[in-house]
């Protein structure tokens, strides 16, 4: 009778740690997966870190502000309709504090490892078209998920022994609408930071 | 005989270069007109249609999918060549869109999407998503990451409501000190929004933020908070750019709002009917436009 009851309990808990499902379904679902990460990899490698519209920042400044029609056009990106651009960055510069996630730096510029939130990296990459997706709900997927793998992962990584003092490199992206004109300085969601 | 056959060539003559000449008629059918976001919209694609040279018609569609049905039936008719088209549902629209693609009558959408990736020729969007992420940063920067708070949100059933909620708690959720403590629907309405303000303020005397699906229900939440004399306690947040809501934001009543630009809508999809009617048959399926965010230190350039 216990020996029963025994076997019993073992194929219950048997068939309840099998979850069939149609190979099919599957690689339907873990290619969508599969796909963000691909796409992820590719904007910040080729679209950021290797592309060669990345700008040294005083250079990238002295461009917007001579002629900020030409340095969009040459520099700059934007998915949609809108006033400003994005553009991608590249600096070299000391820590002179760290508050709430925002790293201020002594050229007057700042990192906002914090709420990298937004379009900044994705649509400076140049990576990302609008054709390519079918919904709105679809393009800002891709986008929180580019973004959280900075925030959430590469970002903090990188700012592991990194301190008030420290001299450090930057590669990021930014922002920059006309009424912004004449800039001085400027705050960059980042993509990389090295000490 | 030759005068007679030589009278009815120039007869048919006249008659066909009549109808070559006809220029094309736009059809702009908006929602609802009793908001007054939606009559900038409207008659900002009515103004554009016209300025480019073509006939323009307005017809209002009073949140009513049956009615905006009936003007579809009749501007199909009536031998419309575009549809400038804010839709009153996400789903319930697509079939009206569909029956003007069947009569070959080119749909572009302005600021509602609708739930298909193949209906409307193409989709000119305010980017709800993103306008309220910024507005999701600045909640967080000004609530410095803690506190209780709630949400009013736009109608059940529309895009708009949805996009602008999940780009506000797709930053706000990341912080686990900031507490919601409700979310209702107001409707996109000041006196909906206002009642509910009231019932939120009484359930939860520890509010400290309210975000708001747009600014005329952002009104109503501060009329509400105003009376029960909280305006230093809760700060409020809205969507849409209101003049009123700005001026508010620059006395320093209210906190921040994201501005929309519906006059840029109305005149890219203005302008996508005529390279329409010019040959031009591909567009992307969506254009978002960009949303300001409106606050303290940005005030002045609105």
């Amino acid at each position: 009778m216990k020996k029963g009851i025994g076997i019993l309990i073992l194929l219950v808990l048997g068939y309840n740690s099998i979850y069939l499902e149609k190979l099919s379904t599957r690689q339907q679902r873990d290619v969508g997966v599969l796909d963000f990460i691909t796409r992820v990899d590719s904007i910040l490698l080729q679209g950021v870190l290797n592309n060669p519209l990345l700008t040294e920042e005083q250079q990238l400044i002295k461009q917007l502000n001579n002629n900020l029609i030409n340095a969009q056009k040459q520099l700059g990106n934007r998915l949609g309709i809108g006033e400003s651009a994005y553009y991608l960055v590249k600096g070299k510069a000391r820590i002179t504090s760290i508050q709430e996630g925002f790293v201020q730096l002594d050229n007057g510029s700042g990192l906002d490892t914090q709420f990298i939130f937004g379009n900044e990296v994705r649509d400076a990459s140049r990576m990302v078209n609008l054709e390519d997706f079918k919904s709105q709900k679809d393009l800002n997927a891709l986008t929180e998920a580019l973004n959280k793998r900075l925030r959430e992962t590469k970002i903090p990584k990188e700012m592991q022994g990194i301190h008030v003092g420290d001299e450090i490199t930057y590669v990021g992206a930014c922002e920059v609408a006309p009424r912004d004109l004449p800039l001085k300085s400027l705050t960059i969601y980042p993509v990389e930071i090295k000490h | 005989m030759k005068y007679i056959i030589f009278f009815l060539g120039l007869f048919l003559a006249g008659c066909s270069s009549k109808e070559s000449t006809e220029k094309p008629k736009i059809a702009v059918v908006i929602s609802t007109l009793n908001n007054p976001w939606f009559v900038v919209l409207g008659e900002s694609a009515v103004q554009q249609a016209e300025k480019l040279g073509y006939e323009a018609k307005l017809f209002d569609s009073q949140n009513n999918p049956a009615v905006e049905s009936d003007h579809f039936e009749n501007l199909i008719s009536s031998g419309f060549d575009a549809i400038l088209f804010n839709p009153t549902d996400a789903d319930g629209s697509i079939a009206n869109i569909l029956k003007a693609k069947e009569a070959g009558i080119p749909v572009f959408c302005m600021d509602r999407e609708v739930n298909s990736n193949d209906a409307a020729t193409s989709q000119i969007l305010s980017d709800n998503y993103t306008g309220c992420v910024a507005i999701g940063v600045e909640f967080v920067k000004q609530l410095h990451g803690k506190g209780n708070y709630v949400e009013i949100l736009g109608l059940a059933g529309d895009n708009n409501t949805y996009a602008r909620s999940n780009g506000f708690h797709t930053v706000v959720d990341k912080f686990k000190d900031l507490k919601l403590l409700g979310q209702q629907n107001g409707d996109f309405d000041r006196n909906k929004a206002m009642e509910v303000m009231e019932s939120m303020m009484q359930a939860n005397p520890s509010i400290q933020g309210v975000f708001c699906g747009n600014d005329a229900m952002a009104l109503g939440a501060f009329q509400a908070i105003q009376s029960a004399g909280k305006s230093d306690q809760i700060k409020v947040f809205g969507f849409d750019g209101a003049d009123e809501v700005v001026q508010k934001i620059k006395e320093g009543k209210m906190v921040a709002t994201g501005m929309q630009y519906p006059k840029i809508m109305a005149k890219t999809a203005a302008a996508f009917a005529v390279e329409y009617f010019k040959g031009r048959k591909k567009f992307p399926q969506h254009i978002p436009v960009g949303v300001n965010l409106v606050n303290a230190k940005t005030a002045k350039h609105f």
